[in-house]
């Protein structure tokens, strides 16, 4: 197993509802899974979980059979490396061009100093190039990112998690702001890492179409609780009701 | 049907005797302030002075200064930029230590906040009224009241604006591993600059208004001029201060409004 979440529990402050409810998840490498579920049924904070992002209150994580629940300062720096993450809202750094958005996917390896003073060595830039190249946007490297559209920043956001060499790939809605052609653009673009990379993905998204067309294997959630695990041709309409019920 | 009238009629009443009361208290307040005032509507017959005054001395200006207030018009400027400037500087890693999100502990994020509502509880005059005496009369000493009062401001300013900036971008950096400080420097910084610009120019406006009064306790400046034509009762003179010190806020606010629009 990849990823192993155990009785994985999320309660924001005392007294309110679990955002997530003794969670038991196995995720194995080279896996597409679509995470299903209505705004506030938990997606975002499993998803953030896995990295860190947000700490559970309850239960534990496995990340290839060790233990990164409780990981702290310098370990979980080193963790979050080999998870990258692409969001609803793009998340690439305002007023900075294409190029250095991309190299933001090393600042998990670089130093400090390096980065400050943008001391990148040529090979580096080439690597990010080469991201560049595979997300379509080569000619856009010294772009303000501010004047791309929205599927060209979700391809930079691509990019970035690319240069990150991640094991894993996680997505909190990254298709939701798009139109419908570009959003399955994007998913087609995730589809190929995954297929020619072997990127373990694990994508929230917004419709049951996406997720039936592009993933292996459909999580639905409904407030915290994970209600159907399976494959997209064993959900059927009563799957589907009680995900958004 | 009868009782609901009868309810009715009883709010009614409640609503009148209401403002009532308000009108009664309204109107001892007014009476208490006039008392403590003096205020006495017959005193309006000297009026007439107030008239007199203004023609005597503002219709009549002496041009002769125009020169000298001109120079220290300059010098009010000079200490406005300088007590920004020096306070920008300070505040922007104090605002950091003494922000939610990027203090390193939480007794020094505590500390700093009580301490920068202390200062900036402070009037910059107040300031002024120690410096003056103590380092020396002139600009010197209104550079440093403004500067304290001002860190005051933009500490906790700056402070608030790191603790609201979007955490997108900063999750985003965060989740490729980066250390805190490049979290910091790229996923908050960047969305940050605009806004502390801009509120460092229009602490830059309020400053030239601040470092006038400032000149009035002696702390250099065309205010410091105007003070002293005033003492010495050259009406005629301080008419010209006066004027000077319209144009230059003006341009001032018209200047800092420009530039505040185009950073943002």
């Amino acid at each position: 197993m990849q990823l192993k979440l155990e009785n994985l529990s999320k309660q924001y402050n005392k007294g309110e509802a679990y955002a997530l409810d003794k969670v038991n998840l196995d995720i194995k490498e080279g896996e597409f899974i679509s995470v299903l579920g209505l705004s506030g049924s938990g997606k975002s904070t499993l998803i953030r979980c896995i990295n860190r992002l947000i700490d559970p209150t309850d239960g534990n994580i496995y990340f290839e059979e060790k233990e990164i629940t409780k990981l702290k300062g310098e370990d979980l720096r080193l963790y979050r490396r080999k998870i990258a993450m692409i969001f609803q809202q793009y998340n690439l750094i305002p007023r900075m061009d294409v190029i250095t958005n991309v190299l933001a996917g090393r600042f998990g390896y670089f130093s400090a100093n390096k980065i400050i003073f943008k001391k990148f060595k040529s090979n580096e830039i080439m690597e990010a190039e080469a991201a560049l190249e595979k997300v379509g946007l080569i000619n856009f490297t010294n772009r303000q990112v501010k004047t791309l559209s929205g599927g060209q920043q979700q391809r930079v956001g691509i990019a970035r998690a690319l240069l990150q060499q991640p094991k894993m790939l996680l997505g909190d809605e990254p298709v939701s702001s798009l139109d419908p052609v570009t959003a399955e653009e994007v998913m087609k673009l995730l589809w190929d890492i995954n297929k020619n990379q072997g990127i373990t993905m694990v994508m929230n998204l917004h419709t049951v179409e996406l997720a039936r067309a592009y993933s292996k294997r459909i999580i639905g959630i409904n407030k915290g609780k994970i209600v159907f695990d399976g494959s997209p041709k064993d959900l059927y309409e009563i799957d589907i009701k009680e995900i958004y019920r | 049907m009868l009782k609901l009238s009868h309810e009715n009629s009883k709010l009614k009443l409640s609503d009148k005797s209401k403002r009532v009361y308000l009108t009664i208290g309204l109107l001892i307040l007014f009476l208490w302030s006039a008392n403590g005032t003096k205020f006495n509507p017959l005193l309006f017959r000297d009026f007439g002075n107030t008239l007199n005054f203004i023609q005597k001395s503002f219709l009549n200006p002496d041009w002769s200064v125009l020169p000298m207030a001109l120079k220290e018009s300059v010098i009010t400027v000079q200490i406005a930029i300088m007590g920004t400037f020096l306070a920008l500087i300070l505040a922007i890693p104090i605002s950091f230590l003494g922000a939610k999100n990027t203090s390193p502990h939480w007794s020094i994020y505590t500390f700093l906040r009580s301490v920068l509502s202390f200062i900036r509880s402070i009037p910059e005059i107040v300031f002024a009224l120690i410096f003056v005496p103590t380092v020396s009369l002139g600009p010197f000493a209104g550079v440093l009241a403004l500067m304290i009062h001002n860190i005051g401001v933009m500490g906790k300013l700056f402070s608030e604006i790191i603790e609201s900036a979007d955490i997108g971008p900063q999750e985003a950096v965060a989740s490729t591993g980066a250390k805190k400080i490049i979290v910091i420097l790229y996923g908050i910084v960047p969305q940050v600059i605009p806004h502390v610009l801009s509120n460092a120019f229009y602490r830059l406006e309020v400053s030239v208004r601040a470092s006038l009064v400032l000149g009035l306790v002696g702390a250099g400046g065309v205010g410091q001029l105007l003070s002293i034509h005033f003492r010495m009762f050259q009406y005629n003179k301080v008419a010209v201060d006066c004027l000077v010190i319209m144009t230059m806020v003006i341009v001032i606010d018209y200047f800092g409004g420009i530039i505040r629009r185009r950073v943002i």
